[in-house]
């Protein structure tokens, strides 16, 4: 055993060792922590970097421990964990920054960032889980790390909202577990394998297995807010910016799209989800998704909530992806992971930059924020209408491939629901970017605050201007060999054994 | 990553404005900069005149893999939008007063340029789509620029239209991009040329790029986004961006490959109806600006006519095309030289040589739009005119009794903004109170004179840029000067005539068609009813989620056995089908009630 097996432990454990430290550490110590925090993003972000090359070259790093009897606790990097990880860590730096910047002067930033590297680690974790067991494991403790971030408030309207979403991903927790008990009792083994395992066995169970599957993915889907099971996200909109952008753009909702690519692929496997016939349900609840939140989002004046709601909505184009079960469509879906989280954190980091400087909530509060906030009104349209898929921005790149490849699975109605997204995400988009662009402002902003020399401090600044670079460039050379799209094909040329 | 230098210098082509438009972005207000914007459009000129023909390249790293290249077509366009947007800029100059308003008019302006030159050099739909887009998006910064009501409401009218184009591209694309297996334009015709023909996607591709070229039903935001733009902002809009519909169809359609004789048939037709319908309601019009709209709309119907005269006889296109090339080459001149007219006859005009000048300078696009002998609209249609005699098909006949009727039509409609703009007479002028010398800024007339010597040369230009047309001593004949002089003839009696009558009995009031025609009978009838019932069953819906979810149930089911009945026996991909199209066309309405109040 050498070293290079040790460092998906090391991603996992950083995070994790920060948080202790921070818990343990003075609540004036804002330097201290503030150094420990960037210091171990930047670190495991190299390290990052450094498996991601050997991933690449074909190497295999994989580190196991006995866990029960027969079971293994797994922590492996093969090309699908490493999209997520990469993105995880990616956002986590910058999100880091941000919070800095946000909670500034606020109380109770022990606490936070505490739970907030825990959070990452657990959501490292999740992408870097070799078996579903493991999975399990990190997935329930990113539901238990959460919890704090969301009701970090206090207020009355936060408990309500930790409360909901316990509930809900409780609830969905057990009905995985369910699944994952039934299924080992059905294999004996809960390994991620590419191409899944499944497909050898008896058909005699297959019955069975579409019992696992609905669990699995049922479970899954609370966390992925799959419609009807998304209520509890936009309760937990009450939560900080931050905490916002990284449940949005990477750790919750993106755990359990990423949980259900894996069950898809690595257990099931892409052919034999398709012969047991689950995959066009699949399609159509990922379907109505799409379509239902959008026209939810409509009505919402509340900034974060329309968002929250374009998240819901958005994060099942993943899911489709997945379930028109061909591979181009695959590539469309597993891509959006990385577009979906680039371009939405940047949506959050501009709403946060609108509540924390002018004291802005509701889209009828931004009457000409445009000329007060150029930067972040800049980076706000770019996310925008990187959501609409406007080329040559990064949503128009996953919408391309889903298009496609639902043509080339023969699917071809699902390019009409790519289509009447688009045109719901430019209905209640495009009013946002008017308003705050060509109206005058209605007077006094509702709670204005002067941070720093330019329109907001530099720590809210600069990560949304960052990530709303990475939208134009991930879309302007998605065709690159170290782009998010390069990437994906790699890791879809293994799924599908081409 | 291999850097070939072709591919540098047709980058360049859109790289140029983009550049100074984030520059202009970061630092506004700075003059330097504002005057350099015009010549942005300097680079791409060059390439036409320095850089040799059928230059394909391709360029790895951008998008997903793109395509550039420089043919015949691509050079006519490129040559005089390049030319338009050089003058529109320098007429700008000398348009705008505060420099606040032109730096912000400048900004989008280049943008829109970008998007504009960037989409002629485009061989393949993905880069041709991101700049028609950034053209499209930008344009409505330029519509908008006087923010006043009708520049809002016109602006709204024209980003909901410009959205709806964009998702009908982004579907016809994906689906040609699904039956070629490559996104570049030659795989594509070639593609669609060799399967079955797709009747969806020619249609959408009509619905997307019609919308751009204003086909009759698609062109109610023309007539309202063209004038209330800036002048500089309505050459462009009318003399080249309108025809990048017309580039969008003719790169993607396999024309000269095979027959389509049922859409051949429909744009003929509907370019017909175009033709006739833009003249007759412009005629109504009393805003210059307006009556020069509703001429565009009447030209491009002539040139969707030939474009669907291509796809009915197909041994014809090579001919079709250079006719075509010629006649938007001089369209795209002469409108936007009209356009500027209207700024520069907008202040006195000293009744001394410069009155003369300026009405010969005004006179002169008029006369190359109705196709006077001489002028590259001339040959245009003479061309068209010597296909339809060997042409086999039955349209031909129709066609030919056509043209003359255009020809007609379209000098009644500039009659008619002749009268509108005509500078004051003598008398008048002296007598009028108004500030006598100031005629409009330098930079404002030049650029124009430049333009309408641009109308002059055009048929001398296409020859310069290596495309062979009958010459003109072949085509001119007694016949053709005689029925030309029947022509205007019957255009001046005409107009005569109409102008007698109005002033004994003016139009009713209710005979008068607003500008946007078709579109202001759905928003005062239509619109207001379903925004009603659509509250009030919006109302219901939000009550519960529940009860949402139920109707959705209801409404699928109920549309899918509505559907059913209907279609009975058709397959059920087709039932799908359907489901689809009308819960898009509903996703369509939501969109456009909820973007309606913006």
């Amino acid at each position: 055993m050498n070293f290079d097996n040790w460092i998906p432990l090391l991603i996992v454990i950083i995070p994790l060792f920060v948080a202790v430290f921070i818990f343990a550490l003075a609540e004036d110590k804002t330097k201290t922590r503030s150094v420990l925090n960037i210091g171990a993003s930047l670190f495991s972000l190299s390290l990052v970097g450094f498996m991601l090359w050997g991933v690449s070259s074909g190497h295999h790093y994989e580190i196991r421990f006995s866990f029960l009897p027969g079971l293994d606790l797994v922590l492996r990097a093969d090309s699908l964990s490493m999209l997520f990880v990469t993105l995880s860590s990616a956002l986590w730096m910058l999100t880091t920054v941000y919070a800095i910047g946000y909670l500034e002067g606020s109380p109770y930033r022990s606490r936070f960032f505490g739970f907030f590297s825990l959070c990452v680690s657990a959501t490292l974790g999740v992408a870097l889980a070799g078996n579903l067991i493991t999975f399990l494991l990190f997935y329930e403790l990113l539901t238990l790390a959460t919890y704090p971030l969301i009701v970090h408030r206090g207020t009355k309207k936060a408990r309500k909202a930790g409360r909901v979403y316990l509930m809900y991903t409780l609830t969905g927790g057990a009905l995985l577990l369910l699944g994952t008990v039934l299924l080992y009792s059905l294999t004996g083994t809960l390994e991620f394998v590419a191409g899944g395992f499944l497909s050898a066995l008896d058909s005699a169970y297959h019955s069975l297995f579409v019992l696992v599957f609905i669990l699995l993915v049922m479970g899954l889907g609370v966390k992925a807010a799959i419609v009807p099971l998304h209520g509890w996200l936009l309760q937990s909109m009450v939560a900080p910016a931050p905490v916002s952008s990284l449940l949005h753009a990477v750790a919750v909702v993106k755990a359990g799209a990423f949980g259900i690519i894996r069950v898809v692929y690595d257990i099931f496997g892409i052919e034999f989800s398709v012969t047991l016939g689950v995959t066009l349900p699949l399609a159509i609840i990922a379907s109505i998704t799409i379509i239902y939140a959008s026209i939810r989002a409509l009505f919402q004046d509340g900034l974060k909530a329309r968002l929250a709601y374009s998240t819901v909505s958005q994060v099942s184009y993943i899911i489709l992806g997945v379930a028109i079960a061909g591979p181009i469509a695959a590539v469309g879906g597993v891509v959006h992971l990385v577009h979906q989280g680039v371009t939405k954190i940047t949506l959050f980091f501009c709403a946060g930059n609108f509540a924390e400087t002018l004291g802005i909530h509701n889209i009828s509060q931004m009457h000409g924020v445009g000329r007060r906030m150029p930067w972040t009104m800049t980076a706000f349209t770019i996310g925008a209408l990187g959501m609409i898929g406007i080329p040559p921005l990064a949503g128009f790149i996953s919408k391309w491939y889903l298009g496609l490849g639902a043509l080339e699975a023969g699917q071809s109605w699902v390019l009409w629901v790519l289509a009447g997204s688009s045109l719901l995400n430019a209905a209640y988009f495009l009013p946002v970017l008017y308003v705050a662009w060509l109206k005058k402002p209605k007077g006094d902003w509702p709670a204005e605050q002067k941070l720093g020399k330019y329109e907001t401090s530099l720590l809210l600044l600069v990560p949304p201007l960052i990530t709303a670079l990475f939208v134009v460039l991930l879309g302007l050379f998605a065709s690159l060999s170290f782009s998010a799209l390069a990437w994906t094909e790699f890791i879809i040329s293994k799924e599908f054994l081409l | 990553m291999n850097f070939d230098l072709n591919t540098l210098f047709l980058l360049a082509v859109p790289s140029f404005p983009l550049l100074l438009a984030f520059i202009l972005m970061l630092k506004p207000l700075t003059k330097t900069v504002i005057l350099l914007a015009p010549w942005m459009a300097l680079p791409s000129l060059l390439l036409v005149l320095l850089m040799p023909v059928d230059i394909t390249t391709e360029v790895p790293w951008l998008l997903l893999g793109s395509f550039v290249g420089l043919n015949e077509m691509v050079k006519v366009f490129l040559f005089f939008t390049s030319i338009l947007w050089l003058s529109g800029g320098i007429y700008a100059l000398g348009y705008f007063e505060s420099i606040e308003k032109k730096s912000t008019f400048f900004i989008w302006f280049l943008l829109a340029m970008a998007g504009n030159l960037g989409l002629i050099i485009a061989q393949d739909m993905v880069l041709f789509y991101t700049f028609f887009s950034l053209m499209s998006l930008a344009s409505y910064g330029l519509v908008i620029h006087s923010k006043s009501f009708e520049a809002l409401r016109a602006g709204r009218i024209y980003i909901i239209l410009v959205i709806i184009g964009e998702i009908i591209l982004f579907v016809a694309f994906t689906m040609m991009m699904a039956s070629a297996d490559s996104v570049a334009f030659t795989a594509v015709r070639a593609a669609l040329a060799n399967t079955d023909v797709n009747n969806v996607i020619i249609a959408l591709l009509l619905l997307g790029f019609g919308i751009k070229a204003g086909i009759i039903g698609l062109h109610v935001w023309l007539p309202l986004a063209h004038p209330v733009a800036p002048t500089p902002a309505s050459a462009i809009l009318s003399g080249a961006m309108i025809a990048t519909g017309l580039l969008g169809l003719m790169q993607v359609l396999p024309l000269g490959k095979v027959e389509l004789p049922f859409w051949g048939s429909f744009m003929i037709v509907t370019g017909m109806i175009s033709t006739f319908y833009g003249v007759l309601v412009g005629l109504l019009q009393n805003n210059a600006k307006t009556v020069l709209a509703y001429s565009s709309i009447s030209s491009m119907g002539v040139m969707i006519m030939a474009i669907g005269l291509g796809l009915v006889s197909p041994e014809l296109w090579a001919l079709i095309l250079v006719a075509i090339l010629l006649y938007v080459l001089q369209h795209g001149f002469a409108k936007a030289a009209l356009f500027l007219a209207v700024g520069v006859f907008s202040k006195p005009i000293p009744p001394n040589i410069t009155r003369f000048v300026f009405i010969l300078a005004l006179l002169i696009p008029v006369l190359s739009l109705v196709g006077a002998p001489f002028t590259s609209a001339f040959i245009a249609k003479k061309m068209l005119d010597a296909q339809l005699y060997v042409s086999l098909s039955s349209w031909a006949t129709w066609v030919q009794v056509f043209i003359p009727w255009s020809s007609l039509a379209s000098s009644l409609l500039l009659a008619r903004f002749l009268y509108i703009v005509w500078p004051k007479t003598k008398k008048e002028y002296k007598t009028s109170n108004l500030e006598k010398d100031i005629l409009v800024p330098k930079s404002m007339w030049m650029s124009w004179l430049f333009l309408v010597f641009m109308v002059a040369l055009s048929p001398m230009i296409v020859w310069f840029l290596g495309i062979k047309t009958s010459s003109m001593a072949e085509l001119m004949s007694l016949k053709a000067l005689i029925s030309f002089s029947i022509t205007i003839g019957a255009a001046i009696l005409l107009s005569y005539i109409v102008w007698y009558i109005t002033k004994r009995y003016p139009i009713p009031k209710y005979l008068k068609i607003p500008a946007g025609d078709l579109l202001i009978a759905v928003e005062i009838y239509i619109l207001p009813s379903i925004t009603k019932n659509l509250a009030t069953s919006v109302e219901t819906l939000q009550n519960s989620s529940q009860s949402l979810e139920a109707h959705l149930k209801t409404a699928i089911d109920s549309g899918s056995s509505f559907a059913g009945c209907y279609i009975g026996e058709l397959d059920k991909k087709l039932k799908q089908w359907t489901i689809a199209i009308v819960l898009l066309l509903t996703i369509m309405l939501i969109f456009i009630l909820f973007t309606w109040r913006l």
